[in-house]
């Protein structure tokens, strides 16, 4: 396998899909939801057993975006966040007419109606970021320790490639974005990371077994590359049935959450093997080359 | 429920691809979903979506360790080492990639939970038990059960997936 060799292949694929992504942003920008834009929450008490689709079709018909989810004993109570619109009185008074008229119920089923802020989505992304952040620093120290710094900063900068991919993602697809959206770039954050120092590992194992004499680092990464593929495989391909199965049977809140995670497990093998690996290779190689040319003065 | 059918597809695909071991990583991975729910009890941790997240995550790595020792189990059996031998050099060969790339994961894990708010500290909680307990089962539950198994004389290369075996 000639992994590395062909690097640029593999850098134009993720550059062409993150311009593609950003280009979506910038046109159409992003679907940011309730949690960013606001909103109102309204809980309502049906007094019966209910088909919670029925509600979501309902609310649909006003072309808003809205969570509905079931509530209270007996589940018989109906939990409603709507994301801001122009015209928020007027569709929200229009929704709860079509629900009191459906279920025969008045003003005395309304238990709560209140404005929520853009504030939660937006507190709770700063705060992600810092973290992201700091946790970048500490995990660059520690594989800086024990493998070398050229490895920390391949893993770091594939790690950067999958969350814009996923952003990407989302941009394109116009998937909308709400919290859930924080906690799939988290997971993809650690996912992607795991899956980089594997492949590593065996490049610092093979390096080890074969010297560093006898192999040059394009050899040694697609060397380890290939002894890691059926692993990576199978290691992606068993968390993508966990997360396509939450996907396909899941709620639409848990929808949005699963599609940035499904592209980001893909995005997270992709970037080990084809981003992060000729990245170290290519340094490593330009180094040892340096090095090669001093001793030569 | 929608989990349940993913954890059942990890279950079968294991099993299918990994023979022997696969049955074992599945024993090792059903123990471990269940001391998982067993420490969010204890916790008395309340399930958000970022906390199935936390969880779903961890049990990809819980999979990973396991793939990684089987993986490198049949390279050991295929350059020809006995049984035994082939164990030992798995688990101690796979120990350092479970243990840096854990480490990682927990390194951000641990950060989230100090600076992160809300939700966040729930995905924190829920990916550092996830994978504290993933690293004890694939570490100690894998290896004493695939130990057992090796013991009671199950000897065929074809169970732990060796097609054949290039002696050196």
């Amino acid at each position: 396998m000639k992994i590395i060799e062909r690097r640029w292949i593999w850098y134009s694929i993720s550059i062409a899909i993150i311009v593609v992504g950003i280009a979506f942003m910038l046109i159409r920008g992003l679907n940011f939801g309730i949690d960013f834009r606001g909103g109102t929450l309204m809980e309502v008490n049906i007094g019966k057993s209910y088909d919670v689709e029925d509600i979501r079709a309902m609310i649909k018909a006003h072309n808003v975006d809205a969570y509905v989810s079931q509530a209270g004993d007996n589940n018989q109570e109906v939990l409603i966040r709507i994301a801001s619109v122009p015209n928020d009185d007027e569709v929200q008074a229009q929704i709860l007419n079509d629900i009191k008229e459906k279920y025969g119920i008045d003003d005395s089923a309304v238990l709560s109606i209140e404005k929520v802020g853009p504030t939660v989505g937006g507190e709770l992304t700063r705060n992600a970021i810092y973290a992201i952040a700091i946790a970048c620093v500490l995990m660059l120290i520690y594989i800086w320790i024990r493998f070398e710094i050229r490895f920390g900063v391949a893993a770091i900068i594939a790690l950067v490639h999958d969350v814009l991919i996923m952003s990407a993602a989302v941009a394109i697809t116009n998937t909308q974005i709400n919290t859930p959206f924080v906690a799939a770039v988290l997971t993809i954050v650690g996912y992607s990371i795991n899956d980089t120092i594997v492949v590593f590992d065996r490049i610092r194992e093979n390096r080890r077994k074969l010297g560093k004499k006898k192999m040059s680092p394009f050899e040694l990464a697609d060397m380890s590359i290939e002894q890691t593929l059926a692993r990576s495989i199978n290691t992606t391909l068993t968390t993508l049935f966990t997360i396509t199965a939450l996907y396909i049977l899941g709620v639409p809140s848990i929808k949005e959450f699963a599609l940035p995670i499904m592209i980001g497990l893909v995005s997270g093998a992709y970037s080990s093997i084809f981003i992060a690996s000729p990245i170290w290779a290519t340094w490593t190689q330009r180094d040892a080359m340096e090095k090669a040319a001093v001793h030569k003065r | 429920m929608a989990g349940a059918i993913g954890v059942a597809a990890v279950l079968l695909f294991m099993l299918l691809y990994y023979r022997l071991p696969g049955l074992v990583a599945d024993v090792a991975l059903i123990t471990y979903i269940l001391l998982v729910f067993l420490v969010l009890a204890g916790t008395g941790a309340t399930l958000t979506l970022p906390g199935i997240a936390g969880i779903v995550l961890s049990i990809g790595m819980a999979v990973d360790a396991n793939v990684l020792i089987f993986e490198r189990l049949k390279e050991e059996l295929k350059a020809g080492k006995t049984l035994g031998a082939a164990l030992d050099a798995a688990f101690h060969r796979a120990l350092s990639a479970i243990l840096d790339s854990n480490i990682t994961t927990l390194i951000a894990g641990i950060v989230l939970y100090f600076y992160g708010t809300g939700t966040i500290k729930g995905f924190a909680v829920t990916l550092i038990i996830g994978i504290a307990v993933s690293m004890f089962t694939a570490v100690v539950v894998t290896r004493y059960l695939l130990k057992l198994v090796m013991d009671f004389g199950i000897k065929n290369l074809k169970v732990y997936g060796v097609k054949e075996v290039t002696a050196q």
